[in-house]
Order: structure tokens, then sequence, then C-alpha cells
């Protein structure tokens, strides 16, 4: 487990992981910073990397991948209306529901999930080695998956450490929340208009 | 400052120091190789291409596996079951460094298809293993086919497909598949690096998907190359 955690640490620096880093990290801010938020997407992160190594559900159609844009783009607004209305008292289920402590955690636990399913992961040794073999033998694979999923998601546990040490102000948080959660949705309608090959190509030819 | 917001800002500084040390020997490990660089191997997700991944049936994952290969003295040498015909190689936009113009001039050879892309970090550090493998074992019974196909829009230039080839050293015949035609109907879940083995009778007998397995895949080819000799 360790050598794959360590290979995972090593691979955020590359563009290719920006894919599940951009939109989870927007989702945890989104949530405000708060530990229910960087924990839901997290686990999300890492559950989705599972079920993308061992090729639970195939590989992904583009019917599925619209689909799933969409989906992350009302969890993304979802965010950002209990952001705006966590100061008020929620009249109707809706708001009741995007304000609830669940939401807290389980919409970045959501968005973490489905976007790991957009990857396109930088094959190394060790995730070669998970997905030579996740497919026939999942359940070996399962602690080296956890393993190179944490390491990808330290950047998300750093933000959490962030907004420890940050401690903004109620009115400031929220604010900021708006904000990621507008630029989360505006990902996720990226990669529904079909958009996000050609975002990655430019980041990776801008850093280089 | 509090207590708690203290003991942030020091797990903070750990983090943060780990992640950059970690980072910064990423190239000194030899049993990891990822770095700063830019997109390396990625999967090519299904949805951002135009051919319909699941309806080739000939898809190498996709073939049940038949009779192993009987062990061999080499310790290293994986198991190689006999997985079926390979699918059909489609035509290709050229064929750089070869005579050859379609996959069948290389019948009854052992042939490495390794997909690869000249942008890809993690193909790049297969550069030095697959010199030595042809090395070794490259002539009349043993071939490496690198089918190139592009992640993005740069990597189409054929030009310079043969100047990263010449650069490194690839000495073997390249199909350039800008259509990526080949590298979505062989792969199920498309990565990059890829080595699929196959056998002089054309069946596929060993897949391994990114960086490493060095040693195994010198080991298979060795014994495949046995085998089509008895």
């Amino acid at each position: 487990m360790l050598d794959p955690f360590v290979e995972g640490v090593r691979s955020i620096v590359q563009v290719c992981q920006l894919v599940i880093l951009a939109p989870a990290a927007l989702a945890i801010v989104a949530a405000r910073g708060r530990w229910p938020g960087v924990a839901g997407a997290i686990g999300g992160v890492v559950v989705g990397g599972w079920l993308f190594v061992t090729n639970r559900f195939g590989a992904i159609t583009d019917l599925e991948l619209r689909i799933s844009a969409v989906v992350v783009l009302v969890a993304a607004l979802a965010l950002g209306l209990g952001a705006g209305l966590s100061q008020e008292r929620p009249a109707t289920t809706i708001t009741r529901a995007v304000t609830s402590p669940t939401a807290t955690w389980a919409i970045p636990a959501l968005i973490g999930l489905i976007v790991v399913q957009w990857w396109r992961p930088c094959v190394g040794i060790e995730l070669g080695t998970i997905l030579t073999a996740a497919p026939d033998e999942p359940w070996r694979q399962l602690l080296p998956t956890i393993g190179f999923m944490l390491g990808i998601s330290i950047p998300l546990f750093a933000l959490g450490l962030i907004y420890m040490v940050w401690r903004p102000a109620p009115a400031l948080a929220r604010r900021v929340a708006l904000v990621a959660a507008v630029l989360c949705a505006v990902l996720a309608a990226s990669v529904l208009a079909g958009q996000h090959g050609e975002i990655v190509s430019r980041l990776f030819q801008w850093s280089q | 400052m509090e207590p708690r917001r203290i003991t942030a800002l020091v797990s903070l500084c750990l983090v943060a120091a780990v992640v950059g040390g970690l980072v910064a020997t990423s190239g000194d490990d030899a049993s990891t190789t990822a770095t700063a660089d830019a997109p390396t191997a990625t999967v090519e997700p299904a949805a951002t291409d135009a051919v319909d991944a699941t309806s080739d049936s000939s898809n190498v994952a996709s073939t049940d596996e038949v009779a192993a290969i009987p062990p061999t003295s080499d310790p290293d040498t994986p198991d190689l079951p006999n997985r079926g015909p390979h699918p059909e190689f489609r035509p290709v936009q050229e064929w750089l460094q070869t005579d050859a113009t379609t996959f069948d001039d290389f019948d009854g050879k052992v042939v490495a298809v390794q997909f690869w892309t000249l942008g890809c970090h993690n193909c790049q550090a297969t550069y030095p293993h697959m010199r030595d493998l042809y090395e070794k074992h490259g002539g009349d019974e043993f071939e490496i086919v690198g089918v190139h196909a592009p992640e993005f829009d740069y990597e189409r230039d054929v030009e310079a497909i043969a100047a990263a080839a010449e650069d490194n050293g690839l000495t073997w015949p390249i199909a350039v598949d800008n259509d990526k035609a080949n590298f979505r109907s062989w792969q199920d879940r498309r990565f990059w690096p890829r080595i699929i083995l196959i056998d002089a009778d054309g069946n596929v007998r060993y897949d391994h998907i990114g960086e490493g397995a060095y040693d195994q895949i010198d080991a298979a080819v060795g014994a495949l190359i046995a085998e089509s000799q008895n």
C-alpha cells in the first residue's frame, strides 16, 4: 500500500490528475472547507478509484459522460445554494436538503466519485500493476488502490488544513464557496460540451 | 494563535514537505517514475472518441483464456494463457522504419505490440527497456510494433513521431495510428503505455498496462520464442 501511495503523491503534479483534483477541491471549497466535506470528497475519490480500476461499469460511454457531467453540475449548484442559504431558515424541502449536514459531505463525495470516472491517469508502475490485475482480482487490489487514491488526495487533505489555519469569517467563506460552486459547475459544463479533452490539451501544452 | 490553528499549520507544513520531497525525488526511485512533467500515459475514455469501443467483439480484454503455457525454468516468466487470436489490425496512416505495409507482414514472429505516444512521460520511461528487449531478442523470431496513437493534436505530426523515434533509439516498426482505430479496437479501456504480446501463431498471450514488469516481459518473450522453435 505504501508504494502505490507514494506513486499517487508523486503523480499529483501531473496535469492528468487535474480532472480529479480540480472539481474535488472546488467541491470542498464550495462546502466551506469543513472537514465533513473534505472527508466526503476524499472518500468519493477513493471509492470512485476502486470502481474505475476494477472496471465495474466498463468504459464510460459518451452518454454516460454527459449524464455524469449534468449530475456534477447540479451537485455543484446545490453546494452553492447551500452556502448561499446557510444563514437563512430553510423553508422548502430542497433548501433544507442543501443546507443539511449530510449535504456537506454527501455532495462532495458524489462529485469525487463521479470525476474519477472521467480520469485519464498517468500509468506508472504501481498504477499499471493495479490496472492490469484489478479487473480479475478486485479485492486483492483494494488496498493498493486505496493507497494510490489517498496519495492523489493529499492536496484535498491539505485544503482542509488550509481552512483550519485561515479560519475565514462566515460571510467570506460563503462568498468563496459560491465562487467555487460556480467554477465547479462551469467545469462540469465544459465536460458536458465535450471540451474537457481540449482543456487538458491546452493545460498540457501550457505546462510545457 | 490558537493551538488548533498552530497544529493545522504545522501539519500543513509537514504535508507540503513530504509531498515536495517525494516529488523532488521521483526521478531517483527505480520503483516509481512519476515526475513533474506534463500528462503522460493516460486512459482515453470512450466518450471522447467517435468509434464505439464496445462494438469490437475481438477486443483483447474480452477474449476468453484457453490453455496456459507450461511454466519454464525462468522464475520471472508470467503465466501466458492463450487468449485467442489478436484483434484485427486496422489500416494505419503510415508505417515508419519498416518495409511492412500491414500487420500480417509480421506473421510467424512473436510480436510485442506497444501502444505509445511521444508526449507520454510514462511511455518515455519504457524506452530503455524496450531498446534492451529489442537488442536481446530482435531478429527473425521477434519484432516490436510501436502503435503510436496520439493523445493531443500536436502528437499527430508524423515528422515529430519519426524524430522522437530516432532521438530515442526506437528502431522498430512504428504504426502511425492517428485515427486511433487500433488503439480503440485492441483495448476496451485504453491506456498508454500498454504492451500486448502475440505469439508466433497470432494469439494474444500477455498484456501489461503502464510501466514496469520489464523482467516479466523479457522472460515472456523468451518463453514465446522458445515455444515457437519447438
